[in-house]
């Protein structure tokens, strides 16, 4: 076993401060729809500080629990909605389950891997980038 | 040791801020090159001409109580690129209750070069969770240098402390739980212990390390999505007398990526 290290009695400031919860995609976002084709994405960042984040149980069917950020509710800081436009080659008509039972698991399999495309796409945009930096700048100053 | 709110003489301030020689002293080149940027004036009722200790107009007032940074020989970055390191575990498939661990560990070894002692940070992957470095693929175990800082004997600090704070990024949001946990380390002469954010470690002499762990667990129900976590941590020094130095901060952004199948319980 290693051995701890020895600590020291001089003490410095903490100047790291920073401990959120961030949260966005589909349940934060709007999918603009048009005769049931997704064609663009209002993005909405919510963010929070960690020890504050509406947190709520969830029972698994397993029994186990997953404690987690109850998304749905009010950010302490929200971001300005931003446009993403999605690619003729990314565009569905199958919607998000919604964490509604039971899923439809066809519509599963072609929503969700493109969802995934859709969050890497949208997380390398400046508009994204500019708009987190946004709500964690503001969340520095709470 | 430091300058004191009286009497403050041109010889006095050379001597704690260190620039240039002790003859033909300027107090405009003395201010310029003041390194506690930090400072303001600790006489009693004393008003700055204004501009701040390095900035014109240059008042000999602003250094009352003035104690200079510790000095290092050299303080140098060793990766490329916005983040130390990066690391990913991919969950490619489960049913109903999934779980992802990524852990990597923070080593501080120190080390003598000729007559300095150097303090290197490293980062190291683990067997949980792919790393990459200066873009390329990390050797699990391997030590990769984040910063290198070199002292003379005679300035060899005290102590030093890791400062960490995490933002946990979910998308989308569902029953999904994202955890941080500080552990200590394994692998070297010394183990940090755990819960070690801002904990002050003698920085002990050559030749030691000392290992840190930093654990991210994601937990889901029936979710697909990625879960990231942007890990800030500063590398602080501190020797009695002098004011903090930060010789370092930087990230290390981790990635756990879930995809849920079949039926949903």
């Amino acid at each position: 076993m290693d051995t701890i290290a020895p600590t020291s009695e001089e003490t410095m400031a903490k100047i790291n401060g920073g401990f959120y919860t961030i949260i966005w995609g589909p349940g934060t976002w709007t999918e603009n729809r048009t005769d049931g084709v997704v064609k663009s994405i209002t993005v909405v960042i919510k963010g929070w500080l960690t020890d504050s984040a509406p947190m709520i149980n969830k029972t698994t069917s397993s029994d186990e629990i997953v404690n987690h950020v109850d998304w749905t509710q009010d950010a302490t800081i929200t971001s300005v909605p931003f446009t993403w436009y999605v690619p003729n080659d990314l565009q569905t008509t199958a919607t998000w389950h919604g964490h509604q039972h039971p899923h439809n698991e066809a519509n599963d399999d072609t929503y969700l891997p493109l969802m995934k495309q859709w969050l890497t796409l949208i997380k390398a945009t400046d508009k994204y980038t500019e708009e987190y930096n946004s709500v964690v700048s503001q969340l520095d100053t709470l | 040791m430091g300058i004191p709110t009286s009497n403050i003489s041109l010889q006095a301030i050379q001597a704690e801020v260190g620039h240039g020689t002790s003859s033909n002293i300027s107090l405009q080149a003395q201010s310029q090159n003041a390194a506690n940027t930090g400072h303001t004036s600790t006489i009693s009722g004393y008003s700055s001409p204004g501009g701040g200790l390095t900035g014109s107009p240059y008042g000999i007032g602003e250094f009352g109580g003035y104690v200079n940074v510790i000095q290092t020989v050299s303080n140098v970055q060793n990766y490329t690129g916005s983040n130390a390191a990066s690391f990913v575990k991919v969950l490619s498939s489960y049913n109903g209750y999934g779980f992802v661990r990524v852990e990597y560990q923070l080593v501080m070894k120190t080390t003598q070069v000729g007559s300095n002692y150097v303090a290197t940070l490293y980062v190291e992957e683990t067997s949980n969770g792919l790393g990459s470095y200066n873009s390329a693929a990390m050797n699990t175990g391997t030590l990769y240098p984040i910063q290198t800082v070199t002292f003379t004997q005679a300035n060899w600090p005290d102590s030093y402390a890791l400062d960490h704070s995490v933002n946990a990024i979910s998308s989308p949001g569902g029953a999904i739980s994202t955890d941080t946990t500080l552990l200590g380390g394994t692998g070297e002469t010394h183990t940090s212990g755990s819960n070690w954010d801002n904990s002050t470690k003698e920085l002990l002499n050559p030749t030691t390390g000392t290992a840190f762990k930093v654990r991210h667990n994601t937990t889901a129900e029936c979710w697909t999505g990625t879960s990231t976590y942007d890990d800030t941590i500063s590398l602080k020094f501190i020797k009695s007398g002098y004011p903090t130095l930060t010789a370092a901060t930087f990230t290390i952004d981790t990635e756990q990526d879930m995809n849920h199948t079949g039926l949903c319980p």
